[in-house]
């Protein structure tokens, strides 16, 4: 018989995160573990690195990564723009930094700010108009509460389909067409989630453009000032390269010692 | 025989593979501590009023809508369907980008239109490139939704079979393929459904209506995820740092050489 350590009650213990400690007992419990090999559990992320398996299996195990698995389902547009928020929002700054090219440092350091506040704006703006929406439609195909006319008889017929299937009396014929309703409902679900997203991307697009100058003006501190000879428009990433800042921005302590190119 | 302490599956990340801890008592703990706040009850209350009120006058109505429901019917077998919205909702964003560049006055004709054509190609090559990208690494993602699956169901073996029945359709389909005659199609074994193999598990089947479409959600999850992050990193990453710079280098090559060539014309007709 095997007893599990009561310390691993957080109840008891406190501090040491649950990412940690729970991956922490798995890769104990298995590292030795015949059964654990045997069930590919390492060399068969990259057919190499057990340290990458072992990082994949502490991201995959901890239960912040099913929340957002699960958000990430039910909340298409605002997840989409949450990981546009750090692309766009942290690693394309960094990158525009880190790229060579003393010259132009306050058009970088501007051009960094505008993705960091583009991508603010975008994730804000997203998640605020679509959340409800995303609730509502959650509701609608979940219980049959909301639902009405074609989806109510196509939930009705795909439940008669299945309990059919499940007692092992369905036909050929009604497997197909439980198949095709099925897939039917998963795509009306699908289009119903982004078809949002299509709507409040005009909107939110003028918004965001509307709102990228008083953000950099009053929370990064720059400002631009039209060169009289810029005659080009450019993307919206691209916009600022024509263009000479007036900042502040630069003078804090954390981008005085934040150094670009190869050194 | 495990014993584990109650306490320890509160932490999601604690629990064990193989744990004999049946999983509704997971289920029943989460609902007893949201039961339990009441901090949050007023706001979240009024939220679900909110919520009920837009499902009843809007969702549910247009659910109904024909025209989606046409789309629907006629998307319902592609396997792509989410990352034709994205695309879409892409194109309305950079087609607001283009028509802003068409009508503005302080370029030139010639100028405006090199640009307006320049950010359109843009986004048609990176489209296609996300939607490559996207299918490249479907294989991988797959098994790494396998492997988050065998950690839901807490079934350490469940990945190693996945990639056992995988392996043995795809050397099946190869094998396949080799006796067929060239020319011909012949009708290949699908790979094995994740979330087919995650309904027929006897975790899942324990499960009550509730937890089970918990756990479904997660699974269903990583498809789009796969999908969000590849076509958000060409999008918003990809095609601002590396490819936005060069095209509009090559755009600003293109109305340099066409004005030396009209300038070039204009001395030879004088």
């Amino acid at each position: 018989m095997k007893i599990n350590s009561i310390q691993r009650d957080i109840a008891l213990k406190q501090g040491g995160s649950g990412f940690h400690s729970g991956t922490g007992k798995l890769k104990e419990k298995y590292s030795t573990s015949a059964d654990y090999n045997n069930a590919g559990y390492y060399g068969s992320f990259t057919g190499k690195s057990k340290a990458a398996v072992s990082v994949l299996d502490k991201i995959l195990s901890s239960s912040w990564f099913g929340t957002f698995s699960k958000y990430a389902y039910e909340h298409n547009i605002s997840t989409s723009a949450l990981i546009a928020l750090v692309l766009a929002g942290m690693l394309r700054p960094a990158t525009i930094m880190a790229l060579p090219g003393d010259k132009d440092k306050d058009d970088k350091i501007y051009a960094a700010g505008h993705a960091m506040a583009s991508g603010i704006i975008g994730f804000i703006v997203s998640t605020a108009i679509t959340s409800p929406f995303d609730e509502s439609i959650k509701k609608v195909f979940d219980g049959k509460k909301f639902q009405r006319g074609q989806l109510k008889e196509m939930t009705a017929e795909i439940e008669r389909l299945e309990k059919l299937k499940a007692s092992k009396t369905i036909t050929d014929e009604a497997k197909k067409q439980l198949k095709n309703l099925t897939r039917k409902r998963d795509a009306l679900n699908t289009l119903v989630k982004n078809i949002p997203d299509w709507i409040i991307g005009v909107p939110r697009a003028i918004l965001t453009i509307a709102l990228i100058p008083p953000i950099l003006k009053y929370v990064f501190g720059m400002e631009k000032k039209k060169k009289a000879s810029a005659q080009k428009v450019e993307s919206p990433a691209e916009k600022n390269s024509a263009e000479t800042i007036k900042t502040d921005f630069i003078e804090k302590e954390v981008f005085k010692s934040f150094k670009g190119g190869v050194q | 025989m495990y014993i584990t302490p109650l306490n320890n599956i509160r932490n999601g990340s604690n629990y064990q593979f193989g744990s004999k801890i049946p999983p509704v008592a997971d289920v029943k703990i989460i609902k007893e501590s949201a039961k339990s706040s009441t901090f949050f009850k007023p706001f979240t209350d009024s939220y679900n009023k909110f919520t009920d009120f837009i499902a009843e006058k809007f969702t549910s109505r247009f659910v109904e809508w024909k025209p989606l429901n046409y789309l629907a019917d006629k998307l319902k077998n592609s396997s792509n369907l989410f990352q034709h919205c994205l695309t879409v909702g892409s194109a309305v964003t950079s087609g607001l980008y283009v028509q802003r560049t068409l009508t503005n006055k302080e370029l030139d004709p010639d100028r405006r239109n090199t640009l307006a054509v320049n950010q359109g190609l843009t986004f048609a090559v990176s489209t296609a490139g996300a939607y490559l990208l996207d299918k490249y690494v479907k294989g991988w993602w797959d098994n790494v939704t396998a492997r988050f699956a065998g950690h839901l169901l807490k079934d350490n073996r469940f990945y190693g079979k996945y990639l056992k029945d995988k392996e043995a359709i795809i050397k099946e389909n190869k094998a396949i393929l080799k006796s067929s005659a060239k020319g011909s199609k012949p009708e290949l074994k699908s790979l094995p459904k994740i979330n087919k193999l995650v309904e027929k598990h006897s975790f899942y089947k324990a499960l009550d209506t509730e937890a089970k479409k918990v756990l479904m959600s997660k699974v269903k999850g990583m498809s789009p995820l796969r999908t969000m992050i590849i076509f958000g990193f060409v999008y918003r990453y990809f095609v601002p740092v590396a490819v936005t710079k060069p095209a509009n280098k090559l755009c600003e090559l293109y109305l340099e050489h066409k004005k030396a060539k009209i300038a070039q014309n204009n001395s030879v007709e004088k």
